[in-house]
Parts: structure tokens; C-alpha cells; sequence
């Protein structure tokens, strides 16, 4: 475990110590991933995202003032990305039913507990899939990231209220979307 | 409207991080408000869904491969020399005069694409068009296609008329503010954010959100 602090091992980055950014990877890249992750819902995606927000971090360090801490301009960097990938792609992803039945038909029969808590991922992941972008974002980093909301006011640069606001308005419709597809 | 005051409260209560005092409030309010009332049992099933969800499998050995990939990626946009053959010292030398060389190519295209004084002027759009013409064209059509179904360029556009006069062809300011956005996520990723929201939802944006997205529109000089 090293215990130097992310600024000490960007200033050592900038000095020349290549292997200070390698620790800085190692630190981040998990909760990285799964932040990207949760955004776009698919590995090779997010693995393509998670890949550039590290490249541009090796590029673009040498610009970071320390004017927020590290840990809050990855996290905004890998926000835009993300966001940047979802708008790229412009397709809303559907977790259609055929994708469970068909990975289950040549399977035996899956226990009814098993299938309603695979129907209800699926729902889930629908319907985080489907909030409107700035929601998802708050969502992903309040549920998922336990994330104070004065540190996502941070990241997003976006007032504590209108997080709340996104955060409420997030959670119900996914409640909502889950009720309807559970009818 | 009062329910308003109520929204991050209903989830504080079922995040259980709701404080004494503002759960009696809204228990008090619940009592009278069947919207809120069916609110918090939405936000309730979402909660009970949630906590079922398990995480997607990650391949096994990805957090081991990941970080050889990054370093071979950002070796590889270094540059087409390799530091066994540019020592790390003639590259440290080479980046200023880089920029410099870039900067001064820059001023060139410039004063090349700039008017003389008296000339009336339509070369605002060829600045544009020259800049769009150093962009591979695929990535143009990428951009334009996608530039295209968005709702709020259109809407953004609105109170930017003028700007959008001067062109002879809108997805060229597009292309633009694409670029400004997506060049640099450090000074304007908040602006991309809400643009890229705002997309897909514009009712979500807030009015004080608007603003940013405005200022960037009109700070790009045409």
C-alpha cells in the first residue's frame, strides 16, 4: 500500500516518475470502471471509456492546477466521457427480454426465485438506463458512489438543490418504471 | 409549490437520513398530500429493486490487464518515435518548439484567412470552414449526423440568432461548439454535460443551467 497522496504522486508524474501515474491507475481504476460502467451498460464500452479517461488523464495532468482534488477532476473527466460515448452511440439500449429467455433456452429451467430477480435487474437496469442523462449522472454517483452531494456539486458543478431535485426525480421514475413493468 | 419543499426529503427518509424534526414535517405534509404520498412508494420500489440488483461480471484478469493497455494507448498517442529513438531530453526540447510551431502556423491561417480592412465580410464562415476542413471527414458526418437529431442546438440557437445568420450552413456552428465542448472537458465539461443532457431532456434543465450553455454559444467568436 503507498501511502503518498494523489498530489504527491502527480507532482513526482510531472517531475519524470513515470511509474507515479501506473499508482495512480491502480488507486482509481476500479471505482473508475465501475462508474463508467453504470453509465453505459456494457463492458467493452465502458473498458473503451475507462481506457481514454486514464490516456487522457497521462496527457492532460500536467494542465491539473490542484484547484479541486484529483479525485473530483477524474471524476468529471470520466462523467464527460461517458457521456460523450452515450452521445456518440445515440442509441438507447433496451435490455430486452429476448436477451434473458435466449441465453436460458438450450439451459435447464431457472428456479422462479432466480427468474424474477433476473427480471427485475432487467428492469432495473432499463430504467436507469432510460433516465435522461443528467439524472443518470447524479443517480450513478449518489446511489452507486455514496457520493456526498457537496462533492458531486463538485464534480457536476451543479448546485446541492438541483442535485436533490435530479436525485428525487431519478429515484421515482425508476420506482415508477419498475412498478409498471412488474404489472 | 409546496411539495417542492419535500422532494430530497422523501428520499432522505428512505435513505434513512432524515432528521427528526424534517420527518415530522413530512409526515405532516403526507398526511394531506396524496402526490407525495404515491412519490415515496415509487421511490420506495426503487430502493427495494435496487438493493437486488447484483453487479455485472467483470471478464476475469480485466484490473490486471487494464493498466499495460492504458500505458501502450498513451505510449502510441506520444507519437510515431519511440524514446529509444528520441531521447526523453530532445523531447522535452521538442514540445515548446511544437507549440511554438503550432501557434505561429496558427496566426498564419489566420491573417491568411483574415479580410482586408473594407472588405465585406463572409470570411467569418470560410474561418469556419477552413477549420472544418482540417477535420477528417468521417468524423465530420459523424458529428453532423449526430448534431443533427439534437433539440437543443436548436433551442440554444434561438436566443444566438445572429450567429446562426452568418452561416450559410447551421451544423458548421455545430461542429463548432462541438469542438470548443469536446476539446477541453476541463473548461467546459459542465457546459457539455448540461448540452448533452439537455439533449436527450430538455425539461430537466434548469433555467440557471441554461445560462452556461448560452454564454459558451456566445462567447465563440464567428
Amino acid at each position: 500500500m503507498d501511502h503518498r497522496t494523489d498530489l504527491e504522486l502527480i507532482e513526482e508524474f510531472k517531475n519524470g516518475n513515470d511509474k507515479a501515474f501506473n499508482l495512480l491507475v491502480l488507486r482509481y481504476q476500479e471505482k473508475i470502471y465501475w462508474v463508467v460502467r453504470r453509465m453505459l451498460p456494457d463492458h467493452d464500452e465502458a473498458d473503451d471509456v475507462v481506457q481514454d479517461i486514464f490516456v487522457k488523464v497521462y496527457r492532460s495532468i500536467g494542465s491539473f492546477k490542484g484547484d479541486s482534488s484529483f479525485y473530483t477532476w477524474l471524476y468529471r473527466i470520466a462523467m464527460n466521457l461517458s457521456l460523450n460515448e452515450i452521445r456518440r452511440k445515440k442509441t438507447r439500449r433496451t435490455f430486452s427480454l429476448d436477451d434473458t429467455t435466449m441465453q436460458h433456452e438450450a439451459d435447464d429451467p431457472l428456479p422462479l426465485e432466480q427468474m424474477e430477480r433476473e427480471e427485475q435487474t432487467r428492469l432495473i437496469k432499463s430504467a436507469i438506463d432510460r433516465l435522461p442523462e443528467k439524472q443518470k449522472k447524479v443517480f450513478v454517483l449518489r446511489y452507486y458512489e455514496e457520493l456526498p452531494y457537496e462533492e458531486i456539486s463538485k464534480i457536476l458543478k451543479t448546485s446541492v438543490g438541483g442535485l436533490k431535485a435530479n436525485y428525487f426525480h431519478a429515484v421515482k421514475k425508476i420506482g415508477e418504471y419498475v412498478k409498471n413493468g412488474m404489472r | 409549490m409546496e411539495c417542492d419543499k419535500f422532494r430530497s426529503l422523501l428520499v432522505d427518509r428512505q435513505e434513512g437520513v432524515i432528521s427528526p424534526a424534517d420527518a415530522e414535517l413530512l409526515e405532516r405534509h403526507l398526511a394531506t398530500c396524496a402526490q407525495c404520498t404515491e412519490d415515496i412508494a415509487s421511490i420506495g420500489i426503487a430502493f427495494d429493486a435496487l438493493r437486488n440488483v447484483e453487479d455485472d461480471a467483470v471478464p476475469t484478469h480485466y484490473f490486471t490487464n487494464l493498466l499495460p493497455n492504458i500505458r501502450r494507448r498513451a505510449e502510441e498517442r506520444r507519437g510515431p518515435w519511440p524514446e529509444i529513438i528520441l531521447p526523453a531530453w530532445v523531447q522535452k526540447f521538442l514540445a515548446p518548439v511544437s507549440a511554438v510551431a503550432v501557434v505561429a502556423s496558427m496566426v498564419s491561417v489566420y491573417i491568411l484567412c483574415t479580410p482586408p480592412a473594407g472588405f465585406p465580410s463572409l470570411q467569418p464562415n470560410l474561418r469556419l470552414e477552413q477549420l472544418v476542413e482540417q477535420v477528417p471527414r468521417d468524423d465530420i458526418d459523424q458529428i453532423t449526423e449526430s448534431i443533427a437529431s439534437s433539440s437543443v442546438l436548436a433551442r440554444t440557437m434561438e436566443p444566438s440568432q445572429r450567429m446562426v445568420e452568418t452561416l450559410s450552413n447551421p451544423s458548421l456552428l455545430s461542429l463548432h461548439i462541438e469542438k470548443e465542448l469536446v476539446d477541453d472537458e476541463l473548461a467546459h465539461g459542465h457546459s457539455l454535460s448540461i448540452f448533452l443532457a439537455a439533449d436527450n431532456s430538455f425539461e430537466d434543465i434548469a433555467d440557471e443551467d441554461v445560462g452556461p450553455v448560452i454564454e459558451q454559444l456566445n462567447k465563440i467568436s464567428l
